[in-house]
């Protein structure tokens, strides 16, 4: 398996490691433990599971979105826990590819700005052409270069949903995290999505993780993860 | 470009609407105090250099500030009328000059002032073309009326008919502009100059017409003839214009020390000179009903309420500058909730946690670098088009 090469032009594995986690989400209403979770550098898994138990808290984790109360999350080779929020920050700005179903698209940017947006966020914030070319020719590999210039609002939810992977991808990340990426679409468009990134993400060798509960796309994954045996997603009550 | 830039200049460039309503309110509340305060503290220079370099103005008693304004303004408001004996009578000390002036007259709603070249000479004014006028029938135009009335040397213009029911005063007198006044960024670009003979003409006091001796007048214009003196009708019309061909048939019908004049300008060689007048004419009553106004006290007593208005104005520009900021204010806590999935994307993303701060930072940032920009341009505009802007005031 090719790895991709990070941001900062250094070799990076992709690899993600869990072990021992405990992360709490919300004020004390949601608990997610993980004994052990492992992903193989360009390994393509599939999180499946009932809600509730806790499939986005562990992309969350993983993306350094929550802190773990306890335990190691490695991503990409970086221990997350050893990081601050500033780290982490930067760490999910510059090494992961993020698609989420409610990540909204940034309404008053245009299509080739939104997919370039980790670009122009990351330290410095600049982007050159090179990265312009990049986006233009991932584009036009996901069928959406055409409506680079577009606002947001003049896209179909299928359409977005492609800018929004394109945006995941355009900086090469090690590792992708999707969250049910086609929970908003119908079955044809988010057939179409699924495929555009599993195939991109096997062409660029990137790990990806993906919380789906469609059924019928399972079979492009290397591995399907089933949240409700892995993990143990506690719900606790508010005490009065 | 930094990437918080470029995201809120695309915000802004989207919603050009908003973004330039506010940008408009916050110009506004900025412009109107650096308006004011440019246009008093010009009319202030202008006040104090037009007082200092004219001490004294000799007039009838009244208000003395009224004189003021009448001997550096040439507002003729009610100004009684002096005689030119009283002013030959100052004049002729030693210790000072008196300059005559006859605000009487007007032309094209204009100032028309009769006076004598020494006016022009404690001025400093010269003529930019052509010359002072020398004789009746001419007049040197201020440098902003002649550009007003695009006139230049040669070009005739007539007197503003001072009363249509007085037959013994000419309805309008055709002058010959005989030149154009440096510009000196005073009232004197406004006003038109011209001789106290021509004030005298204008106040029908002195006429040129036809020989009536002669036998070339139609006889049946004559109503009454002697030894001394040839009485005419109405319908024998003096000369309305004053020419070379003409001018020595003009003459006074009355006393030249009873001719009447506005006000005079006095300039004292001494402050010593200065104290004697003042004395002489307002305490020792010298000169009869008249009264010397001290410019420079009158009008700082006119620069303490144009200060007042504008303190009143900064107050009210303040409390608008405040309330323009309230409403950004509001309307930019308004678009930050509207922006609230905007800025979990971009938190979500990995953007730092101060870009919230930072994306209203630069958005306030924006909007007040145009709107200071605009004011600063309109406010540059107006001095630039018309640097006598003060003077409107």
């Amino acid at each position: 398996m090719t790895n991709s090469s990070s941001p900062t032009g250094s070799r990076t594995s992709g690899a993600i490691a869990v072990r021992d986690l405990r992360c709490d989400y919300g004020p004390n209403t949601f608990r997610l433990e993980v004994d052990g979770f492992e992903v193989a550098a360009g390994e393509r898994v599939a999180l499946v599971g009932p809600s509730g138990c806790g499939k986005s808290t562990l992309v969350q984790a993983l993306a350094g979105i929550l802190a773990p109360r306890r335990g190691v999350v490695s991503v990409d080779g970086v221990e997350l826990g050893a990081l601050d929020e500033r780290g982490r920050r930067r760490f999910r700005l510059t090494r992961l590819g993020l698609v989420f179903q409610d990540l909204e698209l940034i309404d008053y940017l245009d299509g080739l700005d939104n997919v370039l947006l980790s670009r122009r966020l990351a330290p410095g914030g600049r982007v050159s052409n090179a990265d312009r070319a990049r986006a233009r020719d991932l584009a036009g590999r996901l069928g959406i270069e055409h409506l680079l210039g577009r606002l947001p609002a003049e896209l179909s939810g299928g359409e977005r949903q492609r800018l929004a992977v394109c945006r995941a991808l355009a900086t090469e990340p090690s590792v992708c995290l999707a969250d049910e990426p086609t929970g908003a679409l119908d079955r044809v468009n988010a057939d179409a999505v699924v495929d555009l990134l599993v195939d991109e993400v096997a062409r660029l060798g990137t790990t990806l993780v993906m919380v789906t509960h469609d059924e019928r796309v399972l079979d492009r994954f290397d591995r399907v993860v089933d949240g409700a045996a892995a993990f143990r997603g506690i719900t606790e009550e508010p005490v009065r | 470009m930094n990437g918080l830039v470029y995201l809120t200049w695309n915000y802004l460039r989207r919603r050009p609407g908003p973004s330039a309503l506010l940008a408009a309110c916050l110009g506004i509340a900025l412009l109107l105090p650096a308006v004011t305060h440019v246009l008093t503290s010009g009319f202030e220079d202008a006040l104090r250099e037009r007082s200092d370099a004219t001490p004294l103005v000799l007039g009838a008693a009244g208000p003395p500030l009224d004189l003021t304004l009448a001997g550096l303004y040439f507002s003729r408001d009610g100004l009684e009328p002096l005689t030119t004996g009283l002013a030959r009578r100052i004049g002729a000390r030693e210790d000072l000059l008196a300059v005559p002036l006859d605000l009487e007259f007007t032309t094209r709603g204009r100032a028309l002032v009769g006076t004598v070249p020494e006016y022009f000479e404690e001025r400093g004014i010269v003529a930019r073309t052509g010359h002072l006028p020398f004789v009746a029938g001419e007049v040197v135009l201020g440098a902003a009326l002649a550009r007003e009335l695009e006139l230049g040397v040669d070009d005739h213009l007539f007197s503003d008919p001072p009363d249509h029911l007085d037959l013994s005063r000419p309805s309008a007198l055709k002058l010959r502009v005989c030149g154009v006044l440096h510009p000196t960024r005073s009232a004197d670009d406004r006003a038109a100059f011209v001789t106290l003979e021509t004030c005298w003409v204008l106040h029908g006091l002195a006429h040129g017409h036809d020989d009536v001796t002669t036998g070339t007048v139609d006889p049946s214009l004559i109503l009454g003839q002697s030894d001394e003196e040839v009485r005419m009708s109405n319908a024998f019309i003096p000369y309305n214009e004053i020419t070379p061909q003409n001018r020595a048939t003009f003459h006074l019908h009355t006393d030249p020390d009873v001719l009447p004049l506005s006000c005079v300008l006095v300039f004292p060689r001494t402050a010593k000179a200065a104290t004697l007048l003042k004395a002489e004419t307002n305490i020792e009553r010298m000169y009869g009903p008249v009264q010397v106004a001290d410019t420079r006290a009158e009008l700082d007593e006119l620069l303490d309420l144009v200060l007042g208005l504008r303190r009143l104005l900064d107050g009210v520009a303040l409390v608008l500058l405040g309330a323009t900021a309230a409403l950004g204010a509001l309307v930019l806590g308004l678009s930050m909730k509207l922006r609230t999935a905007e800025l979990r994307t971009l938190d979500r993303l990995g953007s730092s946690a101060r870009t919230v701060a930072l994306l209203q930072g630069l958005q306030i940032a924006f909007i007040a670098a145009v709107a200071l920009a605009c004011a600063g341009l309109v406010l540059g505009a107006l001095l630039v088009l018309d640097p006598d802007l003060t003077l409107l005031l």
